[in-house]
């Protein structure tokens, strides 16, 4: 029988009304997915940032060489990095974190301004004369020649007179002739890795400068003061040297002999020899170490000094100390016939002395070397090599007074600049001494030197850990105090070492205390990992039983370079614990350490606290932590909300007597699988299958699920539990989702009155990986679901799990783990999952929840391989 | 004049009281009954996944249970030792489901009925035990030794 037209507008409505419902219903698979995409990349994101924060606080750590690109591209990789875990996670939260752009736009200006801090370049006249110069006048005069003035004005040493052509006079030589713009870019855009290139570019600088003209007034300037010199030394066609005096060569030592020095050059040659002095800042080896070190292209000024040629009838090099012994009290000094050059390069053999103890008393003459030719000023300009008169020949070139002499110089200089140091000396014909430059004098880094000399293994000693990852490179001693929750840590005692199962980033509250931290389980690339290297706390990650061997009060030493941690106090290990590396004073490590500050310090490290919110975030590492813990409570709130069409899910057949649907993201179910149904050997998703195996290790116990009528007529008041209500109406009753990807796993189910989420992510990156689960509900007493949720999360903590647990809910977790090890862990879940059902009636005490922990646990153990 | 008791006065909460689903073990059943001797309840109550009440489990519902099944054929009881017990098939049994050895509910009361209307039913159908109702839902049990202590002490002041 037809219809009655009367009832096509309800009829019509209905099909509309569904028609919108299943829209909707698409819609909101959709949203999902474009949120499960943010929602990974907020993890992917996240990871990478920390990898290079990781990379960036071992490089401060001074033992790596670097460049300033290096901390520019690893700044901008963390800033773009945190950036799009920012636009992500407001993706996934529906724009709730935008708050978190504040205090990211804050730190990210702050850290750029300082990555392009310029040096200003001091204005001064164009020439400065030596006497008026010394250690505070390094930006003007540059290093070497600023440290000569400090030895001629402040020690009162006899050095060459002369003067100093600044960096202030460089700068309008650059200016006047424009060249600044394409040195720069030139700069930036060498890869000196490239020899060939190198060298091209190289000497397309150089002729630049050389080709340049210099300005009238400096031209003026440097010829009056020039004049002047000749004046008082009585000689009015004084043959000087023309030395580079950079703005850094003399702080890094490894800037030694970079640049251009000319000697015995006339008047005429004398602006020649100032620009080609100055374009030996652009010789291939001076720009490869400018760019290796990290300086910046407005750093590269270069003062030049010109200085009284000494006629030296011997010259050398002296060291204040024994670069290979420097704790031994001895002073180093070697001696040629003629100019010093064939002594710094190593062209003739020289003369060696070596000076011990006080007042120079012993000294002993190691080799007296047989010369047969010299360098010497030519009688018109340059230098040319000659044959040592014979009546020299293998005749030493110092006598004790003078090596007595050099050594005491040698001690004013170690002890008036603070540091071992590097001397030019030269012995004019007359027999009167010059110092012709000082600097700091390089050693050995102690650290390197440290852990080079010891062994690996320090014998005599019990070794009770000798596995694991070093987190932060060092040594130290302490009591061990292992922390197993955070309540624990308000004991932690000063000097303590950490020992713990997992290195949760709550932990870091004490790592200022502590002397060192070993971990059962974690990552070197996790947050307390990049804190411990903040605080320089050596740490060992990953011994995998640290907290088991390691007893509270045990005295032990823990060597962080070997990954060994020794019984009671071992010297030798300790002995290189920290450095005060003198040599680590390169700028751009001075710069990264500092934007490291801005960076890496964790003060978000307890989710609970009310300064955990956007706001809270005062560095960028605290926004990736937030950003970490949000996304996963964000990610999991979705899961529960969304409601998927029928269309867009399959029904999976098995066994267990639950009716399981699945949604399938991406790649979570094999290829070609069609129709409405799906198998459980179709399914690809890595941690479905791990959460399957674990429900179905062990037989069903029990009926077949209770049918929403069932539910609804409860007899003990649960439904009018209010917590159970959303998910009666979100449709969680009757059906049970799984959202799955190869990798994903969302995994919602209620069984009788419980309800429980597993959400797992098991990729490559263990740093990726994790699990959490939401146990909740009941219908038993609230005394005996309180319990019973207590009896899972014991469980849960036996296999590793942190739990949290608010009346009759669960909440646990686990992340930053291998892909086997969380596989394990599912496995558990997916047992608890189907095993706790309406198991809060028995809970009648804690005997109860005693007894049934060790039952369950048995039972467990029978199918997972979780060594305990 | 006083009011008369009623049940509901004398109800043991189930709160208070053993009680597990049907898909339980046997041994399970024991392990809570154990847990709870000091209290003195004896009785394990059934329910089914929707919560609906089916049956109660006895303590001589459980000793049956144990015993060897051709036991049941020696009316003077049988010479068995703890290790007899153990080894035989019992240990099978504890295994199984509660569903196996519960009794099934007789009667019940009400809340609001008098104690003498307890204290007959359980005269008539032999139980030391009853369900209390409150409309369809079990809110508790009564125990013949209650009643028994309230009616001797009423006789008393007669």
């Amino acid at each position: 029988m037809p219809l009655p037209n009367v009832f096509q507008p309800v009829f019509d409505f209905f099909s509309k009304k569904r028609q919108e419902k299943a829209l909707r219903d698409e819609d909101d698979k959709a949203l999902f997915i474009e949120r499960y995409k943010a929602f990974r990349e907020v993890l992917k994101n996240n990871n990478e940032v920390l990898m290079t924060m990781a990379d960036m606080q071992e490089k401060a750590s001074g033992t790596f060489v670097f460049d300033r690109a290096y901390v520019e591209s690893s700044y901008q990789a963390v800033s773009d990095g945190i950036k799009r875990i920012i636009d992500n996670l407001n993706v996934l939260g529906n724009e709730k974190y935008k708050d978190l752009i504040i205090p990211y736009q804050k730190n990210d200006d702050a850290i750029r301004e300082r990555l392009s801090a310029e040096v200003a370049i001091p204005k001064t006249g164009y020439v400065l004369h030596l006497k008026e110069i010394g250690k505070e006048t390094v930006p003007s005069a540059g290093g070497k020649l600023a440290h000569l003035g400090e030895l001629a004005g402040v020690l009162g040493l006899h050095v060459p007179p002369g003067f100093v052509v600044t960096t202030y006079a460089y700068q309008a030589f650059v200016q006047h002739n424009q060249i600044q713009d394409i040195l720069n870019e030139k700069t930036s855009k060498l890869d000196v890795r490239n020899y060939d290139k190198l060298t091209a570019t190289s000497q397309e600088m150089q002729q630049l400068v050389r080709n340049g003209q210099i300005p009238a007034d400096l031209e003026k300037a440097i010829l009056d003061a020039y004049r002047a010199m000749c004046e008082r030394a009585g000689d009015e066609n004084l043959r000087v040297s023309v030395r580079s005096s950079a703005l850094h060569e003399d702080i890094m030592a490894s800037f030694a002999g970079q640049y251009e020095t000319a000697l015995n050059v006339p008047a005429e040659d004398l602006l020649a020899q100032y620009k080609s002095v100055l374009s030996s800042q652009f010789t291939p080896r001076a720009l490869f170490y400018y760019k290796d070190k990290g300086f910046h292209i407005e750093e590269m000024a270069m003062a030049v000094g010109v200085l009284a040629m000494v006629e030296s009838k011997v010259s050398g090099i002296m060291y204040s100390r024994d670069p290979g012994s420097p704790k031994e009290d001895v002073i180093l000094i070697n001696a040629v016939w003629g100019l010093g050059v064939y002594a710094v390069e190593g062209v003739v053999p020289t003369d060696n002395h070596r000076v011990f103890g006080e007042d120079a008393r012993e000294i002993t003459r190691e080799e007296i070397a047989c010369q047969e030719v010299m360098l010497v000023g030519g009688p018109e300009a340059g230098t040319h090599e000659v044959h040592v008169p014979k009546e020299l020949l293998g005749k030493p070139c110092l006598n004790n007074e003078q090596i007595s002499e050099l050594a005491g110089y040698a001690r004013k200089l170690e002890a008036h600049f603070g540091q071992p140091q590097d001397m030019e000396w030269a012995m004019d014909q007359e027999g009167r001494l010059y110092l012709l430059q000082s600097r700091p004098l390089r050693l050995a880094s102690p650290r390197a030197l440290a852990d080079e000399g010891r062994p690996m293994v320090s014998k005599g000693y019990k070794i009770l850990l000798d596995s694991g990852n070093v987190a932060c490179r060092g040594a130290g001693a302490g009591p061990v105090c292992v922390v197993n929750r955070e309540e624990d840590l308000a004991d932690f005692p000063e000097g303590g070492v950490l020992v713990v199962r997992h290195t949760h980033p709550e932990f870091a509250v004490v790592l200022q205390k502590a002397s060192a931290v070993v971990s059962d389980i974690g990552t070197v690339l996790g947050h307390l990992a990049t804190v411990a290297r903040e605080y320089d706390v050596p740490a060992i990650f990953n011994t995998e039983n640290a907290t088991r061997v390691l007893k509270n009060g045990m005295k032990v030493t823990v060597d962080a370079v070997y990954a060994n941690v020794y019984e009671g106090v071992v010297e030798e290990v300790l002995k290189g614990k920290r450095t005060t590396d003198a040599f680590q004073s390169s700028p751009v490590l001075k710069e990264l350490r500092e934007i490291l500050r801005m960076i890496t310090p964790l003060n978000l490290t307890d989710p609970r606290s009310p300064d955990f919110r956007p706001t809270g975030c005062k560095t960028l590492h605290d926004i990736t932590r937030f950003a970490h813990e949000v996304s996963m409570r964000a990610l999991f709130d979705l899961s529960k909300e969304s409601y998927f069409a029928a269309r867009s899910t399959k029904q999976l057949v098995c066994e267990v007597p639950m009716q399981w649907w699945i949604i399938d993201l991406e790649d979570g179910i094999k290829e070609g699988v069609k129709g409405k149904k799906v198998r459980y050997e179709d399914i690809q998703s890595i941690p479905m299958r791990a959460v399957w195996e674990g429900m179905t290790a062990l037989p069903w116990k029990g009926p077949p699920p209770v049918d929403t009528k069932g539910f609804l007529s409860v007899m003990f008041g649960a439904t009018t539990d209010p917590t159970m209500d959303p998910l009666v109406r979100k449709g969680f009753v009757d059906k049970n989702y799984i959202i799955i990807s190869k990798h994903f796993c969302n995994l919602s189910s209620r069984l009788g009155f419980h309800f429980s989420t597993t959400e797992a992510y098991l990729g490559h990156n263990p740093n990726e990986n994790y699990v959490s689960f939401i146990f909740k509900g009941g219908a038993a007493d609230v005394d005996r679901r309180v319990r019973r949720v207590h009896f899972v999360g014991k469980l849960l903590q036996h296999f590793d799990f942190r739990t949290e647990v608010k009346d009759d809910s669960l909440f646990a977790r686990l992340d930053g783990h291998e892909q086997d090890y969380l596989k394990e862990r599912l496995k558990v879940l997916g047992h608890i999952m189907i095993h706790t059902r309406q198991l809060d009636m028995v809970m009648f005490n804690d005997a109860m929840v005693n007894w049934y922990y060790q039952d369950m646990l048995k039972g467990i153990e029978s199918f997972v391989s979780i060594p305990h | 004049m006083v009011r008369e008791k009623k049940i509901k006065d004398l109800v043991i909460p189930l709160t208070d009281y053993p009680h597990m689903p049907y898909w339980g073990t046997l041994k399970e059943a024991i392990v809570q009954l154990n847990v709870v001797y000091e209290t003195g309840h004896n009785t394990v109550l059934i329910f089914d996944e929707a919560y609906e009440f089916v049956g109660i489990l006895l303590q001589t519902d459980i000793l049956k249970g144990l015993e060897p099944k051709f036991a049941r054929h020696f009316k003077e009881g049988l010479p068995l030792s703890w290790d007899d017990l153990l080894k035989s098939e019992s240990q099978k049994r504890l295994a199984q489901p509660v569903k196996e050895f519960m009794s099934g509910v007789a009667a019940t009361v009400d809340a609001e009925d008098s104690i003498l209307k307890a204290s007959h039913i359980m005269l008539r159908e032999d139980a030391h035990l009853l369900p209390v109702m409150e409309g369809d839902k079990v809110i508790g049990v009564v125990r013949m030794g209650d009643l028994f202590h309230e009616i001797t002490n009423a006789v008393l002041k007669l």
